[in-house]
């Protein structure tokens, strides 16, 4: 897949601070997170792509326009709904996404039409012409994904959407996320430090740590890798139903007390371990699939030492 | 994005030329001013003076109007390039400043205060977009109370007076014109650069207020009690006064300053307001 954004020696200073070090590789994937601790450089990240601060060493490319170069053309293909609360005070939401879209540059007729649309998409059709300042958190947070999108960019940048919200709201929230990112039409990158956030929601992580690297990894490899490591119980005589797995292919650690350790080779289903275990009246009282989560990864990316690269 | 499926959908279709975005804002502007029925009232009344010079020319062009009042051909009202400029100063320095004052702060300090400049600035959209989009609605509002109908008043005495009084004005529309658009460059960004520091509509507004008259104050103490002559170039209204009587060659009988100061004065007012709304018209401020 195209990567959406190639870090290059990225590098950011703020009032002379270093906040982003020497940034290096490639994010691709449909649906990405932006993973860190507080202040580890998420949003200053978000906020470099946009051109909001200048890069101080190297560069970066969004869809392939550099950073340094072309901005406004990146800013063009792509909706950003900020971390903080962010409106236009004293007019209705459908006015207020329509003067978003007129300034991404659609046309008047075409930009109230796709206003109606994307409040509709989110939830909130039947309060589009109420005022903004009457809106809930979980509303406004709904209004700034709206004006995102409404213009049909190729990729929205999403700071800590699910930030403040009560779990409704947050479910109704990821809810959008995941249906926007399995259109196919559009990516994403989603930053936030909740880590369960971007398991439901992306399918590549990005984890930075005090402005570098820690890690970068592609989730639905990882989880398709871990697929295969399992874990059982069973009762009963295991040694004949060990040795039949062995004939299989797969390899075992035994732990004693029926407890089994295993990986599937490949063309060995689950479903071939409980016909083995009937055949050798062995009950399988409990399988696990043993994998790494996002919450390993990040806690290992966390703990290791980095140096800024992949 | 469907309305009856409620799934994302893509654009496909045109977009528009980057400069009509600006307009996009200004319209959103004006839409927003025009919404409040006071401010509505407000501004009819900004063309009082339009309306009393207006109704000056004709009265004292026409027989019987003269008739009613008693009054001889020629002894009536004489309409002069002092006239159009007294009036003017009357329209800018009165309803001109107030209407700044009323509409510079609303149009900045709600986007300041709730974030959401990085929203219009996460576009194909520039600072310096912005900032024109919303210095387009004061020029059109300024406009149309200033050199707009004053070019039109002029255009309805040089009729009914005549080639000859024509011929003595030519510097009339000219000064009208240039000098209305030195007014509102120089009102306009000063009502935009107040609140890009407040983020307060009321707070911009006590500020633009109490800095703009307590420096003239400060100034005339200056020069009248320090003999400090260069105190007059703190009173902004008085400069522009100087740069119009050059313009419409009418004495204003304050020779205090020089005219090269004057301009000096109102080009610096503009150019530290602009520069102030540069470096605050930002997505984020970076906290030192």
């Amino acid at each position: 897949m195209e990567s959406v954004v190639e870090l290059d020696g990225l590098g950011v200073r703020l009032a002379g601070r270093p906040i982003l070090k020497d940034l290096r590789g490639a994010l691709s994937g449909r649906s990405i997170g932006l993973l860190g601790p507080n202040g580890a450089g998420k949003t200053t990240l978000l906020h470099t792509l946009l051109g909001f601060h200048p890069a101080s060493e190297g560069t970066a490319r969004v869809l392939g326009r550099d950073i340094r170069s072309d901005s406004k053309a990146i800013r063009g293909m792509v909706g950003y709904m900020p971390e903080n609360e962010a409106f236009i005070p004293g007019i209705s939401a459908v006015r207020f996404v329509r003067l978003m879209a007129e300034l991404s540059g659609l046309p008047r007729s075409a930009a109230m039409e796709r206003a109606h649309e994307a409040l509709f998409y989110v939830g909130l059709g039947e309060a589009r012409y109420r005022n903004m300042e009457t809106f809930s958190l979980g509303m406004k947070q709904r209004v700034k994904l709206a004006q995102a999108l409404v213009h049909a960019p190729k990729l929205i940048l999403l700071d800590e959407p699910t930030n403040g919200l009560d779990p409704p709201a947050r479910q109704k929230m990821i809810k959008l996320i995941k249906e926007i990112a399995a259109s196919g039409e559009v990516r994403l990158i989603l930053s936030s430090h909740l880590l369960r956030d971007v398991e439901e929601c992306c399918d590549a992580a990005l984890v930075l740590k005090q402005g570098r690297i820690a890690a970068n990894c592609d989730l639905e490899q990882e989880r398709r890798a871990n697929r295969k490591f399992l874990e059982l119980e069973t009762h009963g005589d295991d040694g004949s139903f060990v040795e039949a797995l062995g004939r299989l292919g797969c390899e075992w650690a035994s732990q004693g007390n029926g407890k089994l350790k295993m990986i599937l080779t490949n063309g060995v289903e689950i479903r071939d371990l409980y016909r083995l275990a009937a055949e050798r009246s062995v009950q399988i009282r409990r399988l696990d699939y043993k994998r790494d989560s996002l919450q390993d990864i990040f806690l290992k990316a966390m703990e290791d030492k980095t140096d800024g690269r992949l | 994005m469907a309305v009856y499926e409620r799934a994302y959908r893509g654009y496909a279709g045109g977009y528009t030329r980057e400069a009509s975005r600006v307009v996009a804002l200004a319209r959103h502007g004006f839409q927003r001013v025009f919404g409040a029925r006071l401010f509505v009232a407000f501004y009819a009344a900004c063309f009082l003076p339009a309306v009393v010079l207006g109704a000056l020319i004709y009265g004292s062009h026409n027989a019987n109007v003269l008739a009613f009042l008693g009054m001889e051909p020629g002894s009536a009202v004489i309409i002069s390039s002092s006239f159009f400029m007294w009036f003017l100063a009357w329209e800018g320095k009165f309803f001109g400043f107030l209407l700044a004052l009323i509409v510079g702060p609303a149009l900045i300090a709600p986007d300041m205060s709730n974030n959401a400049l990085p929203l219009y600035l996460s576009r194909p959209f520039s600072r310096t977009e912005y900032i024109a989009g919303k210095l387009l609605v004061l020029i059109g509002l300024l406009s149309a109370i200033t050199w707009a109908p004053y070019l039109l008043l002029y255009a309805l005495q040089a009729y009914l007076a005549g080639w000859e009084w024509t011929k003595d004005n030519l510097n009339v529309p000219a000064a009208i014109f240039v000098g209305s658009w030195i007014w509102i460059l120089c009102i306009s960004t000063i009502a935009l650069a107040a609140p890009a520091i407040l983020k307060s509509k009321l707070w911009s507004r006590v500020f633009m207020f109490v800095v703009l008259f307590a420096l003239a104050a400060f100034g005339a103490v200056l020069a009248e009690g320090l003999g400090l002559g260069f105190g007059h170039n703190l009173n902004v209204f008085q400069m522009n006064l100087v740069v119009w009587s050059e313009m419409f060659d009418v004495p204003i009988g304050d020779d205090s300053r020089p005219l090269w100061s004057a301009w000096a004065t109102l080009i610096a007012a503009c150019a530290v307001s602009v520069g102030i709304l540069y470096r605050k018209i930002r997505a984020y401020e970076v906290v030192r």
